[in-house]
């Protein structure tokens, strides 16, 4: 079976400059015209094209979001793209989801792999005046270090972080960390004056403390009404292309509206009528309707979300990797994946923890993927000792998919002769009942395709579904420290594996979320975390 | 003469005494105490209403299972990390201690900050006010200016083609879900001819008239069901009273048709729609759920709901308060303004 889908390079050379930059935007392009699997791929129009300057972007956007742009604190999505039109990293990602270089100018690892050196862009200013400064990444990074997930991931590896001088921060590891550049390269790990970072702790931060360095600076933030933001006039970009989120990123829009619409129809119809440049997301019901508008742009996001039904490893029946195995094996995941978001365009059938456009792809071990067998489920239930016991899966109409996943996989169970029961709830109930042991036996939810697979929170024996596993463990630690292509593909291969063999959950497929933008929006690059540096108005 | 139902009748014109109020006695005075000392009692009882409202609120929110961290949090927060924020947000307090500290602050005009928004419930409930209130003047508006007239002609014409039109009409605007109206009025005046705008909400601030492109839709949609039940229940009201003696009497004594209906039946059929209509604005002004979010209005409903489904127990706590003393004052103001055109309750 094939084990690894991309010659990507997954690790970036140790030495970055702009010439080995250019390299990869070319090859980029090349990949691009081989059919990467974007819809109506856009990124290199960027480049191509001369954007109009000014005008007011207004963007439907999903809701109001947690934190507001305090992506260090909250992960969520929305959060999450938001934060990165104003702060920025060290890295960031390519289009190939490759860390490339953002306010670093040029990197060194020592041959130990232990020790990082990050020389500064110099000249690099914040949005209050200010020139960022080593300080400034440390303080930052130590918030990052502190509040958030990843963060503490790395931290819990690190021996020491300094600024050697101002322009100059140093990382020492007790054991290397070649995921380092890949977390660093996330949204989450951006940089803000050290006296915000300081003074904000494990507070979120304030609306006054929205200060970064990005293309654009926040300008107000009505509660449900909308957050605006503006050209930051000093921004100095990067010369090199753009590719995914890397390279020069040129504010052309003089402001951003960003505005939460909670109903999706609403959204939908908003930027059917012309109120909105940008949705994101659309239900799928308005497919048609968008594709058929000729003023409209449909974009299927690739990769955007898998789904898996989670199961309770804790306590109950399904300790047994049996049973695991016996659901799995019960039903066609190809079926349960239309069964919850219907339309093809929409769906993938694909074993991997990561999507196929990633340099993490791996689908070792993953034989049994979308391989329905009834009888030999029937035969590891009778080898685990199952005797018709209610299993409670808990579910919500609140995401359609969710019950109609559920629905459906729980008729196939049925017809082995388990017993399921669907409770029913609102979401924050079951994301509540999900961390409660005694509560359940299945859960459903999603993961991201675009995460490098160390950070999916199934990996945590504490996250609900409480996955615990030497192998498992053992193979984040080897993923976490490589340093080259080699170590890191055969880590993941490991993973994946062990995730097959364990059978923690069982992967359904993937769902691409829909957006459209109107298109008088030109330079739009379809990334999964969207952004709109390098987007002009017509 | 047969005594009217609603009181004695003026000897000249046939019009009910208890309109005329002008001029002040001694029996007025105390009658002004009486209303006085009324609205002071009922101010004071909205106390224990409001404290066992929440109470209720407080502890079904409690009861429900959700982590209000987990949801500030997103998708990819450590277990560790939730964990730690619940203890930051005092959320691993005893439900005892939570409900005390929030009381004794209540009891100071303090209703604590949003654990969602990270800003007071007060500038929370402040900032949505104007929507809320816009939306339920236009559409108390809507409901006015279509329903009572409709009710009335349709009394008037009893059982003719008009007044079975009418009642069929308002039959389905009441039966009519608002969301399904409200998305048909968008994709009508919105999608497709490009009138109004989809959705959103403008302040006063922006201007009269960008505030009102806004507010046209969701008026219309939430003053339709109450204008057809404001039709239904002005048309039953008059009726009742165009069949009274004193109504037959004013007729009798060749009072023009306008005036019997408008200033005799139709003044003392006021009373209880004046009950309906402030109950509607009672409603209303406690948050159209449905319409608020249908059109996108940052409204009073919109916050609650949303609230809820993030367990922000402190905003879900403050905003329901607050609805609980709209709908208290709201209904004060309706029985005053009932005593003010009843002599019978003014006089207790």
């Amino acid at each position: 079976m094939h084990t690894s889908g991309s010659s990507r390079s997954l690790i970036l050379p140790r030495k970055m400059n702009r010439r080995s930059a250019l390299k990869g935007a070319a090859a980029l392009g090349a990949a691009a015209g081989a059919g990467l699997p974007f819809s109506r791929l856009t990124f290199p129009a960027a480049a191509q094209e001369e954007l109009a300057e000014g005008g007011v972007l207004k963007i439907a956007i999903v809701g109001e979001p947690p934190a507001v742009l305090d992506s260090q604190f909250s992960t969520a999505t929305v959060t999450n793209n938001l934060s990165q039109q104003v702060f920025e990293g060290l890295f960031t990602f390519d289009a190939a989801f490759n860390p490339q270089p953002m306010l670093v100018e040029d990197y060194e690892m020592s041959d130990d792999g232990l020790t990082y050196t990050f020389k500064l862009r110099s000249g690099i200013q914040f949005h209050d005046g200010s020139e960022m400064v080593a300080e400034d990444v440390v303080a930052s990074l130590n918030r990052w270090g502190e509040i958030n997930g990843r963060g503490k991931l790395v931290y819990g590896r690190m021996a020491s972080i300094e600024a050697t001088d101002p322009q100059t921060v140093t990382m020492t590891f007790n054991e290397p960390t070649g995921v380092l550049l890949s977390f660093l390269a996330r949204a989450e790990a951006f940089v803000m004056p050290a006296a915000i970072a300081e003074a904000a702790g494990t507070d979120q931060l304030g609306e006054d403390q929205f200060i970064g360095t990005g293309p654009f600076r926040f300008v107000e933030h009505q509660v449900d009404q909308y957050l605006k933001v503006a050209r930051f006039d000093d921004y100095t970009p990067r010369d090199e292309e753009p590719d995914g989120m890397s390279g020069r990123r040129i504010a052309y829009v003089d402001e951003i509206d960003f505005i939460p619409v909670p109903d999706e129809s609403v959204r939908a119809n908003g930027v059917i009528a012309g109120e909105y440049h940008f949705g994101d997301p659309l239900p799928p019901d308005f497919y048609d309707m968008i594709e058929s508008d000729p003023s409209l742009t449909p974009i299927v996001v690739k990769p955007y979300y898998w789904y898996a039904p989670v199961f309770n490893k804790q306590q109950g029946l399904f300790t047994d990797q049996n049973m695991r195995k016996a659901v799995q094996l019960a039903f066609s995941q190809s079926e349960a994946l239309k069964a919850g978001f219907g339309r093809d365009e929409l769906i993938r059938a694909d074993p991997s923890v990561c999507g196929e456009e990633t340099a993490w792809y791996s689908t070792a071990g993953a034989d049994a993927y979308d391989q329905p067998d009834p009888e030999q489920a029937q035969a590891l239930l009778q080898e685990a000792g199952y005797n018709g016991e209610t299993i409670r899966w808990i579910t919500t109409h609140e995401y359609a998919y969710n019950f109609k996943i559920a629905d459906f996989v729980k008729q196939q169970l049925e017809g082995i002769g388990m017993t399921v029961e669907l409770v029913v709830s609102d979401w924050a109930t079951v994301v509540q009942n999900r961390s409660d042991p005694e509560a359940y036996e299945i859960f459903l939810t999603g993961f991201s395709q675009y995460a490098h697979p160390a950070t999916q929170p199934f990996n945590d024996a504490a996250w609900p579904g409480f996955w615990e596993s030497e192998a498992k463990d053992q193979a984040i630690s080897d993923m976490m420290a490589a340093s080259d292509d080699e170590s890191l593909k055969s880590a993941i291969d490991a993973y994946t594996e062990t995730l097959w063999e364990e059978m923690p959950l069982v992967k359904v497929g993937d769902n691409f979320v829909l957006r459209a933008h109107r298109n008088e929006m030109k330079g739009f690059d379809n990334f999964p975390d969207w952004f709109f540096w390098n987007v002009g108005l017509e | 003469m047969e005594q009217p139902a609603c009181g004695a009748m003026h000897p000249r014109a046939g019009v009910p005494i208890h309109y005329s109020t002008h001029g002040t006695n001694r029996h007025e005075r105390v009658g002004g105490n009486r209303v006085a000392s009324y609205i002071l009692r009922r101010l004071i009882a909205t106390i224990p209403v409001m404290l066992l409202v929440a109470t209720g609120v407080f502890l079904l929110l409690k009861l429900t299972p959700g982590d209000p961290a987990g949801i500030l949090l997103g998708p990819d927060a450590s277990e560790e990390r939730r964990l730690e924020l619940r203890e930051e947000l005092g959320l691993n307090d005893s439900i005892i201690e939570q409900y005390v500290t929030w009381l004794g602050n209540a009891a100071k005009g303090d209703l604590g900050d949003s654990i969602f928004l990270n800003q007071s419930v007060t500038s929370s409930l402040v900032e949505r006010a104007e929507p809320t209130l816009m939306l339920t003047f236009f559409s108390t508006l809507v409901a006015l200016v279509v329903g009572l007239p409709l009710g009335i002609y349709a009394a008037r014409k009893r059982g003719s083609w008009f007044d079975a039109g009418a009642m069929a009409i308002a039959i389905v605007g009441i039966s009519m879900p608002t969301f399904w109206l409200g998305l048909n009025l968008i994709l009508i005046f919105a999608v497709k001819l490009r009138m109004l705008p989809v959705a959103g909400y403008a302040s006063l601030s922006d201007g009269l008239w960008e505030s009102l492109r806004y507010i046209i839709l969701p008026a219309v949609t939430l003053g339709v069901a109450q204008a057809a039940l404001l039709a239904r229940m002005t048309r039953s009201m008059m009726l009742e009273v165009l069949s009274s003696d004193y109504v037959r009497t004013a007729r009798a004594k060749g009072v023009g048709e306008y005036r019997v209906v408008m200033a005799h039946a139709f003044r003392n059929a006021l009373m209880p729609i004046l009950n309906v209509v402030g109950l509607t604005i009672a409603a209303l002004l406690g948050g159209a759920v449905v319409t608020e979010q249908i059109f996108n209005i940052p409204g009073i409903g919109r916050l609650l709901i949303q609230a809820v489904g993030r367990r922000d127990v402190p905003l879900v706590q403050g905003t329901v308060l607050v609805i609980a003393t709209v709908y208290v004052v709201v209904n004060l103001v309706v029985d005053i303004l009932a005593a003010a055109l009843d002599p019978r309750i003014r006089r207790g």
